[in-house]
């Protein structure tokens, strides 16, 4: 079976061993963004490209992870469904989430967080990009926007919006001040000091919830995004709370260890080993085959800070 | 062409896109959806091979159509909730007709290797109309004919502003299973029938 990996991937600067001269090693392996004339399995990036078995892949979570859903991504992926979250509640993992993350050498977050500490005992926004393609997958920058300046004017002093690490340029960071000042809101980009002892964290669908699952701070989502549909928060279907249940937290974690040994693996793993995982994903009729060799969590020798 | 002569096509459109826009922080009903879908995947899995063309009429928000897309199937699906198929929706993207389930009869014959429809027969508006569906999704096929319905008994309403059609909630029809095999046997010879995820499975092939 041919494996066709999407352009988009192989171009992608960030990982750095999937390239074109790499690939052209392996002679069942083909650079493509359509399934070729024969049996052959697709690796997509954003969406799924009919007409062949395929997986979506994505990085995201931890550092340097990536992901490869058998069904999905954002709210379509298998964590959402009935026999996904039957095998998250199933897995035990051979060492916690929040120990690799908080008592190992990985960089503490999927993206280099702000210098600034912050305590709060109010409610904290995590802020995304409202351009990125996770707001795209349930609404539009627009929604994003609404969104955001609804809290505002529904926490007031209460909420402190923590900054996406990339937000900046394009009027985004100043239109999301305006509103944070309009309504007396605390705003900066701050490291994870402001989530320590804060009543939740609010999101549109941010995976900044990963960063909170491992601290145990409870999620408030307020649309549908990679597990909105799971109890490991608390899903908000387009209302602001007041107050959410600290019952998520455990679930929470669970969900972090699953994402760290059954989900995620290395983006910086050599090439080999890349092929040899995508044909596993092609022979594969699981909902998650990620053999545990290559989980995220295995492989933190890859990482580079 | 069955008479519709109670509710409008629009209506019916609007009325879903509000079901959908508000169905998801039901966790039950979500579940319900995707452990419905994977009896259908199940099935098709273990006996259509993947390539196939299949249809699934009244998709809902897409489970089974990405389950059987992601394992190499060729997909198609319909659906009359505008809210699912626009930017952000559940279907967007996706290889829907967006058609009422009348509008089927403009697909020609055996046009789908497997024609399914998942829960939706029983929200059509009279019995007249589900016996149509049926026929039409008989006539779509080469051969398999898988259907699922929850009009054994009344649709529980879980959202927030009541949706008020339908002698049993959301259900226009209700019936025991053997209504409902009866009628799928009029055109179909049943492979296997049974209850699961609140709804009744009849999979088969058209005679």
């Amino acid at each position: 079976m041919k494996l066709v990996f999407t352009k988009y991937l192989v171009d992608l600067r960030t990982v750095a061993n999937v390239t074109h001269e790499a690939l052209s090693k392996y002679p069942n392996v083909v650079v493509s963004d359509r399934p070729v004339d024969e049996p052959c399995y697709m690796l997509c990036w954003g969406m799924p490209v009919y007409g062949a078995k395929h997986g979506l892949i994505e990085t995201g979570f931890f550092w340097d992870a990536i992901h490869i859903d058998t069904l999905g991504l954002y709210k379509s992926s298998s964590l959402n469904t009935v026999l996904g979250w039957r095998e998250v509640e199933m897995f035990s993992a051979p060492k916690s989430a929040a120990d690799i993350v908080l008592n190992g050498t990985l960089n503490p977050s999927k993206y280099p967080q702000g210098r600034e500490e912050f305590e709060w005992d109010g409610v904290v926004l995590a802020s995304q990009n409202p351009r990125d393609r996770s707001v795209y997958s349930t609404g539009s920058t627009e929604d994003y926007y609404q969104f955001v300046k609804g809290a505002c004017e529904h926490y007031g002093d209460r909420l402190f919006i923590k900054l996406h690490p990339h937000s900046s340029g394009q009027g985004v960071t100043e239109r999301i001040t305006g509103y944070a000042e309009a309504n007396g809101c605390k705003i900066a980009k701050t490291n994870h000091s402001v989530i320590k002892n804060c009543a939740f964290v609010l999101v549109w669908n941010s995976t900044f919830a990963v960063d909170c699952f491992i601290r145990d701070v409870p999620v408030a989502q307020f649309a549908p995004g990679y597990w909105h549909a799971t109890p490991a928060v608390t899903y908000t279907a387009g209302t602001y709370p007041d107050r959410v249940s600290s019952e998520t937290v455990e679930v929470g974690q669970r969900l972090a260890d699953f994402l760290m040994w059954r989900y995620c693996f290395h983006m910086h793993m050599p090439i080999d080993m890349w092929v040899r995982l995508v044909e596993h994903y092609a022979q594969s009729d699981d909902m998650f085959p990620l053999p545990e060799e290559f989980a995220y969590a295995n492989n933190l020798q890859w990482s580079q800070r | 062409m069955p008479k519709r002569d109670r509710i409008s096509d629009i209506e019916m459109s609007e009325a879903y896109s509000y079901i959908y826009s508000h169905a998801v922080p039901n966790h039950s009903l979500y579940g319900a959806f995707d452990r419905r879908a994977q009896q259908f995947y199940a099935w098709i899995k273990d006996n259509v091979p993947p390539g196939a063309f299949v249809l699934d009429a009244g998709c809902g928000r897409g489970f089974l159509l990405r389950w059987l897309a992601a394992s190499g199937y060729k997909i198609e699906g319909t659906e009359i909730a505008k809210w699912l198929l626009e930017e952000g929706g559940d279907l967007c993207g996706m290889p829907i007709l967006r058609i009422y389930y009348w509008q089927l009869s403009d697909i020609p014959d055996e046009y789908y290797d497997v024609t399914a429809s998942s829960d939706v027969i029983e929200h059509l508006q009279t019995e007249e109309e589900a016996e149509e569906a049926i026929r039409q999704l008989v006539r779509l096929s080469k051969g398999p004919v898988l259907i699922s319905t929850g009009g054994l008994r009344q649709a529980h309403n879980p959202f927030p502003q009541e949706v008020k059609f339908g002698i049993g909630g959301l259900h226009f029809i209700i019936h025991p299973k053997e209504w409902w095999i009866e009628l799928y046997e009029k055109y179909c010879v049943l492979d296997k029938a049974y209850e699961a995820a609140g709804s009744l499975f009849m999979f088969g092939r058209k005679k």
